[in-house]
């Protein structure tokens, strides 16, 4: 099995072995479960608290023969080593294992491509509406012409709505949901644990950009305290002590993205407008992936600037605006909305 | 009704007044988009039109384009700093000089690196801007064509092996008792002069020698010889009422724009009545920014200045009791000038920007006889900003052409791109045995040296300042080395076998002498501390005593005045444009990119000649034309330009020095030539 350059050259039924051990279709012992009912093979559209195939085709690929035995069949972490049962494999086929870990590491986890698409519906409308009109007027195959009217308006509403639609979608993105290269979860953290906002974004106050916290905030905890969750084991905080360690910058996926041409500035929300970050974010404790709770529209914003009333009184930020407290303490006028400080004139964010 | 529209060119005016002659309601219309008109592109439509059009069909270009997004990545630190919050900028206190422009800047860094400068508040030096070329310096930082690292005969060497090398061969001069001279523009930095004396204390045969790209020689002589000091006064323009300025473009390039220009500004207010509006009379030969602001501009050539000036002289003292002498009547009328300046005595200013003693004499006399000295000019307290004697300089050329020099140190200087007499300069140079240049960026003189020991940018470099008297201030670094530099004044004092370094030198110096000139602050750290994040410290001084200058010399000049020359000869006049000055940083694209204020033209140079030379030669602009059998140039037809002159703006250095553009090289000459 070893080539002459000293490389692990598998053969395609080797590789096909490991594949069936990995799905458990060749009984890894009695009692024991497939390893790819926990690692996901294919990419999931839910949130699989488990390492993916993918994940852990990554950590083994640094581990030698050894050290991935341990792993699989005396493993340290509390989760791991209640799953991890009852596995009765030979030497040839934890190395079959392994092999076949490589080749995922190399092409990656399956993609399931939708069946009928948005796209495949359009151009459906289109072509409908074209032998509608050929029927009707060269054709004439089908007598009642009340059908081809009903079908082209049908098609026509459908077009014309799907193209504004889409039109108006270019650049949002609501339900933005990407996966993160950790898996955090908010829910625990914020919601169970009740850790606040600014415990971690701690620059929202002070800058215009929340930021994600740095590898340190992190640690703070689970360097020490808790270095095994409850659901995802000692996987994904070992990624946390392995950045670190390798000095390697953890690199997020940003979910709430606004375009370079607008300016928004977080320190004027939470300092000065002391919104709570859940009214523009959304129920962040109920989520475990964050996903982007609103549109980022323009007009969300606006709409918000109109409505909102801001509190004018004891707010250092607001004293120079002579006239607008004077009309207040007159009753001129009773609430003082983003709108009368100038907050939708386009050079506040668009300069 | 409609807006007024100015012409802007002279082919836009030409245009205009056919227009209106021959469709007088034409040019009355709204500015349309005339491009869609089949006929040439009229005047009316303005380049906003244009813009508008684009921009929309690139909008609607960039709707329909593809609608998926990349997917957008946020990198946090691993440990936060936490002073460090991204998003917010910190501003540091610094000092640029760069031996020409002094500026207390406030440096913006986001993230460690420095983006933006801003004019320091706690300065009392002009503190309200920045110039052009100390905005444009920024970028200087991240030059990629910078030296990196030190180099023998352009090949690649180490630190220590320069080290070894170059004082080696300093002490085998030392030996054989051997002259090592420093060639250095002005240094206005106190440390950098100790340190300089320390190098001198090792090597005792060291000879200092400062040399400026743009001299003002003439003022220093002249002022040695009114008041025995050679020195450059401090200006007050916000004490004027009546300023006059002779060539002097003192609100765009000349000494210390950037406070000149506050100063002034702060007297132009046509609305104040206490104190009121000043009247700012400009004699001149090329239309210049502060000629271009001038209540009264008059044009004159550069060899009829002092005969204007004498004239002046003359009728001043006349009606003053004082004598006068023999000269020529002056060739433009200043009767009225002279009558505002005797109403207004004690309180006007005459300035003059020529590099020649003896003109600037006539102005310390004309400003003594008005009683400006102790009002508008103090001449008790000095700008340091020039302090390079011409002669220094070409006695070193001389020496460096006889042999008679064994090392030279090259420190903030290019003389063999803009001393006048280049060419000297680099024979004398192969006569040299050890070469160094201290230089930051690619100039023509260290591609000649034999070593090169790169300067680390000002940005990343601790220095002190003392730009005026009593007025200090501070520069530190604000990002690491980006490259295997080292600050100069480190190397000098490593040859020196000092065993500190700068900064533990700037302590001591500041300890030593300014320390004990304050009061607010009992411990030393205290004072250095804010003293370095103010960026200065200014001790206030009182006007001090204003001599009476020696007229000795007067008599000799007034009767030397005389008209030289036909009134047809043409006259050359070079000046330093806004943007490159004499082109210490004339690779930085933000200053070729920068129109000039006068001319609108960028990256280019030209030979700038008034219409009516240009009618009576038969050149339109762009017609290249040749200048003292050296160099050819496009001609510009310039309005306000005076007959039979012309100006060439100094500092465009050629390709090498920039890798995108070929403009011809000027450099920046003492005086004004005349052309055959």
């Amino acid at each position: 099995m070893v080539s002459a350059a000293g490389e692990h050259a598998y053969s395609h039924d080797q590789l096909k072995r490991g594949e069936r051990l990995f799905y458990g279709l060749i009984p890894l012992g009695e009692g024991a479960t497939g390893c790819a009912s926990c690692h996901n093979i294919r990419e999931l559209d839910t949130l699989n608290w488990y390492p993916s195939a993918y994940d852990i085709a990554v950590t083994s690929l640094e581990q030698s023969m050894e050290e991935f035995t341990a792993v699989l069949l005396s493993p340290s972490g509390q989760i791991m080593s209640r799953v991890h049962q009852h596995y009765d494999l030979s030497e040839d086929d934890l190395v079959l294992i392994k092999a076949y870990l490589e080749e995922v590491k190399k092409e990656g986890l399956t993609i399931r491509k939708p069946a009928i698409t948005k796209k495949f519906l359009f151009i459906l409308a289109i072509l409908l509406i074209l032998l509608a009109i050929t029927d009707l007027v060269v054709t004439h195959k089908l007598r009642f012409k009340f059908v081809h009217t009903v079908l082209i308006l049908a098609c026509l509403f459908y077009i014309v709505d799907t193209t504004v639609r889409e039109a108006i979608a270019v650049g949002r993105s609501p339900g933005y949901a990407p996966d993160q290269p950790i898996k955090f979860s908010h829910k625990i953290h914020a919601g169970q644990n009740k850790i606040d906002c600014l415990y971690c974004h701690n620059t929202a106050e002070h800058s215009k950009s929340a930021g994600i916290p740095s590898a340190g905030v992190c640690l703070n905890c689970h360097q020490l305290v808790v270095k095994e969750g409850t659901r995802s084991g000692s996987f994904e905080i070992n990624k946390i002590i392995r950045a670190v360690k390798n000095n390697e910058p953890i690199i997020w996926n940003k979910v709430y993205n606004i375009p370079d041409h607008v300016f928004f500035s977080h320190t004027q929300h939470v300092k000065v407008g002391k919104l709570e970050c859940t009214e523009c974010h959304g129920v962040i404790e109920e989520m475990d992936i964050i996903q982007q709770f609103n549109d980022l529209s323009m007009g969300w914003c606006v709409n918000c600037h109109r409505d909102t009333e801001v509190q004018f009184i004891d707010n250092a930020f607001y004293k120079k605006y002579e006239k607008l407290h004077q009309e207040l303490t007159e009753g001129k006028r009773d609430k003082v909305s983003v709108e009368d400080i100038g907050g939708i004139e386009c050079m506040k964010c668009h300069y | 009704m409609p807006v007024k529209k100015y012409w802007q060119s002279l082919e836009e005016r030409e245009n205009l007044r056919v227009d209106i002659r021959e469709n007088p309601e034409k040019s009355h219309k709204n500015a349309v988009l005339d491009l869609l008109d089949s006929k040439t592109v009229d005047q009316q439509a303005s380049r906003r039109d244009f813009l508008k059009l684009w921009g929309f069909s690139l909008g609607a270009a960039a709707l329909s384009a593809s609608c998926e997004r990349p997917v957008q990545k946020a990198i946090p630190f691993l440990f936060r700093p936490e002073e460090v919050i991204p998003g917010v900028a910190k501003y540091f206190a610094s000092t640029f000089f760069n031996g020409e422009e002094y500026a207390s800047i406030l440096v913006k860094t986001r993230d460690g690196r420095p983006i933006k400068l801003e004019p320091n508040d706690c300065s009392g030096f002009g503190a309200t801007g920045t110039t052009a070329r100390v905005q444009a310096s920024i970028l200087g930082l991240y030059d990629d064509s910078r030296y990196k690292h030190p180099t023998r005969n352009k090949d690649k060497i180490t630190w220590e092996k320069a080290d070894e090398e170059i004082v080696n061969a300093l002490d085998s001069i030392k030996a054989k008792g051997g002259e090592i001279v420093i060639l250095s523009g002005t240094v206005i930095s106190p440390t950098t002069r100790a340190v300089m004396n320390e190098f001198r204390k090792k090597y005792p045969d060291t000879r200092l020698v400062s040399y400026d790209a743009s001299s003002c020689s003439g003022m220093l002589k002249a002022n040695l010889a009114s008041f025995g000091r050679a020195v450059i006064p401090v200006y007050h323009f916000d004490r004027a009422e009546v300023i006059v300025s002779c060539g002097a473009d003192f609100l765009a390039t000349w000494l210390s724009p950037a406070e000149y220009a506050a100063q002034y500004a702060s007297r132009r207010d046509p609305r104040k009545n206490d104190p009121c509006m000043s009247r700012h009379y400009q004699f001149e030969t090329g239309m210049s920014v502060t000629g271009s602001n001038a209540d009264t501009r008059i044009r004159i050539k550069p060899s009829q200045e002092r005969i204007m000036l004498a004239a002046l002289y003359n009728i001043l003292a006349r009606n003053l009791d004082a004598s006068s002498y023999l000269a020529p009547k002056s060739p433009v009328s200043i009767d009225e000038l002279a009558g505002e300046l005797l109403s207004n005595r004690g309180k006007s200013l005459i300035v003059s920007g020529t590099n020649d003693a003896a003109i600037q004499q006539l102005v310390n006399e004309i400003n003594y006889l008005l009683g400006n000295y102790g009002q508008t000019i103090d001449i008790s307290r000095q700008l340091y900003v020039r302090a390079g004697l011409d002669e220094h300089m070409s006695q070193l050329v001389d020496d460096m052409q006889q042999g008679r020099v064994d090392a030279l140190l090259c420190y903030n200087v290019n003389p063999a791109f803009d001393y006048p007499n280049a060419a000297a300069f680099i024979a004398g140079l192969s006569n040299v045995g050890l070469t160094v240049s201290f230089a930051s960026h690619p100039d023509e003189t260290a591609d000649m040296v034999q070593y090169i020991c790169p300067d680390s940018h000002y940005l990343e470099s601790w220095n002190d300042a003392e730009a005026k008297t009593g007025c200090f201030s501070l520069g530190q670094p604000v990002i690491p080395t980006l490259f295997d530099t080292r600050q100069a004044q480190d190397t000098m004092l490593l040859w020196s076998s000092s065993s500190e370094d700068f900064l533990s030198s700037m302590r001591d110096q500041w300890q030593t002498n300014l320390f004990g000139r304050q009061d607010k602050y009992d411990s030393f750290d205290d004072f250095w501390n804010h003293s370095l994040q103010d960026g200065v410290f200014e001790i206030p001084a009182d006007t001090g005593r204003q001599p009476e200058p020696n007229h000795d010399a007067l008599r000799g000049i007034m009767e030397a005045t005389g008209v030289s020359g036909s009134p047809d000869d043409i006259e050359l006049q070079v000046y330093e444009s806004v943007g490159l000055g004499t082109g210490k940083q004339a690779n930085n694209p933000w200053l070729m990119e920068l129109p000039d204020p006068v001319t609108k033209l960028t990256w280019d140079n030209v030979a700038a000649i008034s219409p009516a030379l240009g009618k009576k030669l038969g050149l339109t602009s762009g017609d290249v034309i040749r200048i003292n059998d050296r160099i050819d140039l496009p001609v510009l037809l310039q309005p306000g330009q005076t007959d039979n002159t012309v100006s060439v703006a100094a500092g465009n250095r050629p390709a090498r020095w920039h890798p995108v553009w070929d403009p011809i090289p000027i450099p920046c000459s003492r005086g004004n030539q005349r052309l055959i």
